[in-house]
């Protein structure tokens, strides 16, 4: 509110206001357009992709749909949910135990681990894949989806754990000292004291560790050999590698890629927002 | 305490810490397609040295450069500006917002897949230009052009989370700051100028290292766009040691350049921690 009954006090807010709301415009048609036009390509029949890619309006069909709708597309869809939910929770489980240890001791031990974890987050994932293709392989878990959803879980942890620390750092030390006062032991305490107070953050954390290992290909098109593995993002990505694609089955295989993550962030939408403003602003 | 930092650490330790130590002995050793699972010979720096001779490397690195730099302006600048636009708390704003965050949790392959069809050469751009009777422009055909088209879309992906975090930190600024630039004459460029710019540098510093490493780390807009090409045109480092692991089948040197990654990798995250640190204890 601060600036706005700053910005309405100003003697020139009529032209501000006007170069704001052109802002505004600009911004919604800059990211509005190119989701627009993924949705009516996906709608056009073959044709009219073909031979009018550029024309707006068109008779809407659903054929591109049909037809990639197969039972390609509901493996691949299993491979995703199961790959995201799997990395989730083995994710969700080892951070929350580590970032409850890390926020309760205190000296070096756990700034050096801090830095390293924070080093191990910013590991580009394509320099992580080249000795974790080989580890994988001495564990014969290549060409499975667990493998995929260890891969993906080594990558988020370090993230994961940083995320949650601050939640932690924020129950404070008398609630745990009522609890061992009372006779909890550490992991009733860590169950029924320490968790409820940091559902908010595992929650974001929980979201934002599904929307990006469900958005994975890297690790899913180098480790699983058999394409019929393949979650939605990996299918995806090997028919853009084609030449000659359809483009209207493309983005309808976008779409409904997109959708699973669109109903995710319809229900976590401000928390998401706010806890990305935290998490960067520590 | 053990009970708690065991499960992670040893995960950690099996997933993370063990793999770099094999990537670093990878970096060292000749390791190719046949000898990958055992049998590695120690070749030294030898690695190092093939690369700092290879033209691909000194042009991944140019490359690398360029499209780091190019997405941290334009991301930075434009999720500043986007930041100011969208300030007030009316539902339009606040729906561009949430569209804007959207985008950004979108799988990159969708938001790839997608760009690589607008900029295509029968593609809505390139046709609406015949159209008009100019020529196609080769977005992602062009060598001279597609590093750019690659920064741009990387930034409008990345630009809603810099709006994002500097939006919500022009608002933790107390109201009686501005209001006092405004008593005091100042206009809205000047505020801007001298008041936010100021009280954000520490944010705005921030922003620009977490987003030059996520610029640096992003592979799939390289790999679903342009697979490095035309050419070698946009091949940054990353992409370059997954392309002699995975497709030339030179894990040794696919390593080495990984091992480089890394090293840039610990500065950048250095500088990260000191400057937290720096800020936690200002504040």
């Amino acid at each position: 509110m601060s600036a706005l009954a700053f910005g309405t006090a100003r003697t020139r807010s009529g032209t501000g206001n006007a170069a704001r709301r052109l802002g505004v415009l600009i911004f919604f048609f800059l990211y509005a357009l190119p989701i627009f036009w993924m949705l009516l390509t996906s709608v056009k029949s073959d044709g009219d992709v073909l031979r009018r890619p550029s024309v707006v309006f068109v008779r809407p069909t659903l054929d591109s749909y049909r037809a990639v709708i197969d039972n390609t597309f509901w493996l691949a869809l299993r491979s995703s949910l199961v790959i995201a939910a799997g990395t989730t929770v083995l994710t969700l489980i080892l951070a929350l135990l580590a970032a409850n240890a890390l926020s309760r001791v205190a000296g070096l031990g756990p700034s050096l681990v801090l830095g390293l974890l924070i080093t191990l987050q910013m590991v580009p994932p394509a320099s992580a894949i080249i000795p974790l293709y080989r580890v994988l392989g001495q564990w014969h878990l290549l060409n499975t989806l667990l493998g995929v959803i260890i891969a993906n879980s080594a990558g988020l942890l370090p993230f994961a754990i940083m995320l949650l620390r601050p939640f932690f750092l924020g129950v404070p030390a008398e609630v745990e000292e009522a609890g061992i006062v009372d006779g909890a032991g550490s992991i009733r305490m860590f169950h029924s004291i320490v968790l409820p107070m940091v559902k908010n953050g595992a929650t974001t954390v929980a979201i934002l560790v599904f929307m990006i290992s469900f958005g994975d290909f890297l690790f899913s098109i180098t480790f699983l050999s058999d394409p019929s593995k393949y979650p939605l993002t990996a299918l995806l990505a090997q028919q853009l590698s084609f030449t000659g694609v359809s483009w209207n089955r493309l983005m309808a295989i976008a779409a409904l890629g997109a959708v699973p993550i669109v109903l995710l962030y319809l229900f976590s939408s401000r928390r998401l927002t706010e806890g990305l403003a935290l998490g960067a602003g520590k | 305490m053990l009970l708690f930092v065991a499960p992670a650490a040893a995960v950690l330790a099996v997933t993370s810490i063990y793999p770099l130590v094999t990537l670093v002995r990878m970096a060292f050793s000749d390791v190719g397609i046949a000898n990958l699972f055992h049998g590695w010979h120690w070749i030294g720096l030898s690695n190092f040295r093939s690369l700092a001779a290879s033209a691909d490397f000194r042009n991944a690195a140019r490359n690398t450069g360029a499209y780091v730099f190019l997405v941290v302006v334009i991301t930075v600048g434009l999720g500043f500006v986007a930041a100011l636009t969208l300030l007030s708390r009316t539902r339009v704003s606040s729906g561009v917002q949430a569209l804007m965050v959207l985008v950004w949790v979108l799988p990159p392959i969708v938001n790839g897949g997608l760009w690589k069809f607008i900029f295509s050469g029968d593609g809505v751009v390139n046709t609406a230009l015949r159209n008009l009777g100019v020529s196609p422009i080769g977005f992602l055909s062009n060598p001279d052009l597609a590093l750019w088209s690659l920064a741009l879309v990387t930034s409008w992906v990345t630009i809603p989370f810099a709006a994002v975090v500097f939006r919500s930190a022009v608002i933790d600024i107390p109201p009686s700051v501005l209001e006092a630039a405004g008593m005091d004459g100042a206009s809205r460029r000047q505020a801007v100028r001298y008041v936010i710019v100021p009280m954000l540098r520490p944010t705005i510093l921030v922003v620009t290292i977490l987003v030059t490493v996520n610029a640096f780390r992003s592979f799939d807009l390289v790999y679903v766009m342009t697979a490095g090409g035309p050419g070698t045109a946009t091949t940054t480092l990353p992409f370059l040691g997954y392309q002699q692991a995975f497709q030339q089948f030179a894990y040794g040197l696919g390593s080495a350049t990984a091992v480089t990654c890394m090293a840039i990798i610990v500065v950048l995250a250095a500088c990260y921690v000191a400057l937290s640190r720096r800020e936690a204890r200002a504040s």
